[in-house]
């Protein structure tokens, strides 16, 4: 399966941490790691089903076991991750959506938590974050983020992440890893 | 529909404790499309009658509403049994559901399903458990239905005074193990408050 946009969030984490606070309350989510959804087939380009347990699934998107084909260092943790859209002879938008049980609470820094990819095998075109307080909420600002292709990128940001989808790298590169952070403050 | 419904002795032995020491009727707590019949395949019943996504419930992989023969229910009815149909050998599937009620204290809540083998495809177990807040509270996969038949299973939760989901909305999943399918149907929740003399 062809996909140009893929997406990738490993150990997804929410975490809320009240000012004054030292420790991070964790806040659950379900299937962080998209590992609930076991694939038989061998790892590679068309290891995956959709949609995925637990996430409100948009256009073509689902649950992924890659290969060293499309991330040579492998992945930050697991055997599955998320793909998000499509590419090569059709091209789709995708996303993922989960409602988690907490509630926005004042005076409290909101992080969230993914690691983002891009496959060497196919090209990316960018993603979008969101942390919405509630269908239609408003969300800071976007920054821009592109990792290489079959890297795992992610410097810590605040605001909300944006990429155009004309942004697209393509081709094998060196992976590294990474962790992208950002925060949003209720 | 023939089934084979065994209540096991923890579900008596939970019953029990709840009811036996009041009168306090259960409360039944509404769920969307319980018995996967608010989908209507228009395919006649069989292996192939089968539409992934399932009215009111959110699905994971190859997972979504079948209507089944006596190929795969000896004991169903002409036109077919709707079912939940979750997960094959390819992948793991899954349902979930939040429901409109939330978590109160001390209450109990009686989760119930019939889980289904087909009797023309592997059944490889299955995991249904009762969440809030995306956090398990209670959670089975002890029945083992022989191909061709349903069981019932049933996944107690007593929230107790201070239950740390307090007012969190109550989710039911059902995840498909190894590389069978699971089928699922009737679907209901209970919740009973205690009475004071219980507490």
């Amino acid at each position: 399966m062809s996909r140009y946009l893929l997406l990738l969030p490993i150990a997804v984490a929410l975490v809320g941490t009240a000012f004054g606070q030292e420790t991070a309350t964790i806040i659950p989510i379900v299937n962080p790691g998209f590992e609930d959804d076991v694939l038989s087939c061998g790892a590679g380009f068309d290891c995956d089903a959709s949609p995925l347990t637990g996430w409100l699934c948009g256009p073509d998107a689902g649950v992924f076991k890659p290969s060293t084909a499309q991330f040579p260092n492998g992945i930050p943790q697991g055997t599955n991750v998320a793909y998000l859209g499509r590419g090569l002879n059709t091209v789709q938008t995708g996303s993922i959506l989960q409602q988690v049980g907490a509630t926005v609470k004042a005076n409290t820094t909101y992080t969230l938590k993914l690691s983002v990819g891009a496959r060497a095998d196919v090209g990316f075109c960018g993603v979008h974050r969101l942390l919405r307080g509630a269908p239609g909420g408003k969300c800071d600002p976007g920054l821009r983020q592109h990792p290489d292709s079959s890297a795992w990128h992610l410097p810590d940001r605040r605001n909300r992440v944006s990429v155009g989808r004309g942004a697209s790298a393509v081709g094998a590169a060196f992976a590294n890893s990474g962790e992208e952070c950002w925060h949003w403050t209720g | 529909m023939r089934r084979n419904l065994r209540a096991l002795p923890f579900v008596l032995a939970f019953l029990g404790a709840a009811f036996a020491q009041s009168n306090v009727t259960p409360v039944s707590i509404a769920i969307l499309n319980p018995n996967f019949e608010g989908d209507g395949l228009s395919c006649g019943a069989g292996d192939n009658c089968y539409e992934s996504g399932a009215t009111g419930w959110m699905c994971g992989p190859n997972s979504g509403v079948a209507k089944f023969s006596t190929v795969q229910y000896p004991g169903a009815p002409p036109d077919g049994i709707y079912v939940a149909s979750i997960g094959d050998s390819y992948v793991t599937g899954s349902i979930l559901q939040t429901l409109g009620a939330s978590v109160q204290a001390n209450t109990t809540y009686i989760l119930t399903l019939s889980v289904g083998a087909r009797a023309d495809y592997p059944f490889t177990g299955y995991l249904a458990a009762l969440m809030a807040g995306n956090v398990t509270l209670a959670s089975r996969n002890a029945a083992t239905p022989v191909g061709g038949t349903f069981v019932k299973d049933v996944i107690g939760y007593e929230s107790g005074a201070k239950p740390p989901q307090l007012g969190q909305p109550l989710e039911i999943l059902v995840k498909s193990m190894g590389t069978g399918q699971v089928n699922i149907q009737a679907v209901s929740l209970t919740a009973t408050p205690e009475t004071e003399n219980q507490q």
